[in-house]
């Protein structure tokens, strides 16, 4: 089982950042997955990859977030750090990265999740509402929500910073 | 013909039976807004994957690979010599330079073989220069604002140099030992502790100094360099004494 997490780990901490918006909470985040995954084991008829995804999800959902354990996104360091190159389309396209970052944070739990498995990971809706465990139509609905309203955030930024 | 959203992004994602997709892609020929629309919310994936993908520029933190490599034998700790005393003074400084630290994962590589994509059996260069010129208890600025403070030196069996070391920075902490193969600092061992910002309490019952005192106790040839020979090795680059075979 850890050959398999460690060849799904880079995927598992995208999943996390998206979550998170944070790269140290990410971190810790997919520590506590693979610690509770290796501990307590997984059903016979799971699959990994989505298993993994799933708890990783809950525990943000009923730890992380709830206990908020650093700042939230938009107050997080790390992405501003990264602005020290001289290049421009390097700035600019961190400062849209750091707009992302900060809409990510302003949409509920399953949104954030169900976006991030599905541009991030590649998941089918199929496989995205067993992951979740939620219905094939609340995946479709919630997704579509979570594109628009990004798209409206990330603009409507774009434009206070441009106009 | 009205394309909903939740429409448009199952066409995107390929989720919508054939003769759908099939009428989209008719309209989109001629619709321009749709095909405007459709092209934002496919700028949407690629800022949300963008997004994740920025966590791929950071190494994964040792901790977690030792969680996924970790020998069972974690907690065996043994009896410590008696330049114990010396070097866990020396710890305890490094621990109080780097704040209150919370231990939440430790584990030690296997000696001599610990290599991963993230758990980096050599030092940066910049961490490498450091630890070539910090004396024991002195405190150097690295990139990243990441500090480390050099606590022992000493010569192994093998009559290489070794060093243990701390690396920190705003939320980690490790614990090192690296020993000089030839010009390169190769690292032996790694304890990690995190930076809990909100507790000001150690967490967990595990000893990450004690095994890496248990490996410097396998390892180590004599007594710890005194001040002086430490400044004679940094002043020689940490050459290695040539009488001994294999450096």
């Amino acid at each position: 089982m850890k050959n398999q997490l460690t060849t799904l780990l880079p995927m598992l901490r995208r999943f996390a950042y998206s979550l998170t918006g944070s790269i140290a909470d990410a971190d810790d985040l997919v520590q506590t997955t693979i610690e509770k995954i290796l501990s307590r084991g997984m059903p016979d008829d799971a699959e990994l990859n989505k298993w993994a995804f799933r708890v990783c999800r809950n525990i943000w959902i009923d730890e992380y977030r709830a206990r908020k354990v650093r700042s939230v996104a938009a107050q997080n360091p790390e992405l501003h750090q990264e602005q020290t190159s001289d290049n421009d389309e390097n700035l600019a396209r961190q400062e849209t990265l750091n707009q992302v970052n900060t809409a990510m944070q302003t949409l509920p739990n399953d949104q954030r999740s169900i976006l991030s498995l599905v541009a991030v990971q590649g998941l089918s809706y199929k496989e995205v509402a067993e992951t979740l465990e939620l219905p094939l139509g609340t995946v479709m609905s919630r997704l579509s929500r979570a594109r628009t309203a990004l798209l409206k955030i990330v603009k409507s930024q774009q434009g206070g910073i441009f106009a | 013909m009205n394309i909903s959203d939740q429409q448009l992004c199952a066409f995107l994602d390929a989720e919508l039976p054939e003769d759908e997709m099939q009428a989209i892609r008719q309209l989109l020929l001629s619709d321009d807004d749709l095909a405007m629309r459709l092209a934002d919310l496919a700028q949407v994936d690629e800022w949300v994957a963008a997004h994740a993908s920025e966590i791929d520029r950071h190494p994964v933190p040792a901790s977690i690979s030792v969680l996924l490599q970790e020998s069972a034998n974690r907690d065996n700790v043994v009896e410590l010599r008696g330049w114990r005393k010396l070097h866990n003074g020396l710890s305890k400084h490094a621990a109080l330079a780097a704040g209150i630290a919370l231990f939440f994962g430790i584990g030690l590589g296997q000696f001599g073989q610990q290599e991963s994509a993230t758990l980096s059996a050599q030092l940066t260069a910049p961490q490498a220069r450091a630890l070539d010129n910090l004396s024991s208890g002195e405190q150097g600025e690295l990139t990243n604002q990441q500090t480390m403070q050099a606590s022992l030196s000493f010569r192994n069996q093998q009559g290489q140099y070794c060093r243990q070391y701390s690396l920190s920075d705003s939320s980690v902490l490790s614990n090192s030992i690296a020993c000089r193969e030839g010009a390169i600092w190769r690292i032996q061992a790694t304890s990690f502790s995190q930076l809990e910002q909100d507790q000001n309490v150690y967490r967990s019952a595990t000893k990450p100094n004690a095994m890496l005192d248990t490996l410097i106790d396998q390892i180590i040839e004599g007594e710890p360099l005194n001040k002086q020979q430490e400044l004679d090795a940094i002043s020689k680059a940490w050459v290695n004494p040539a009488n001994k075979p294999g450096n």
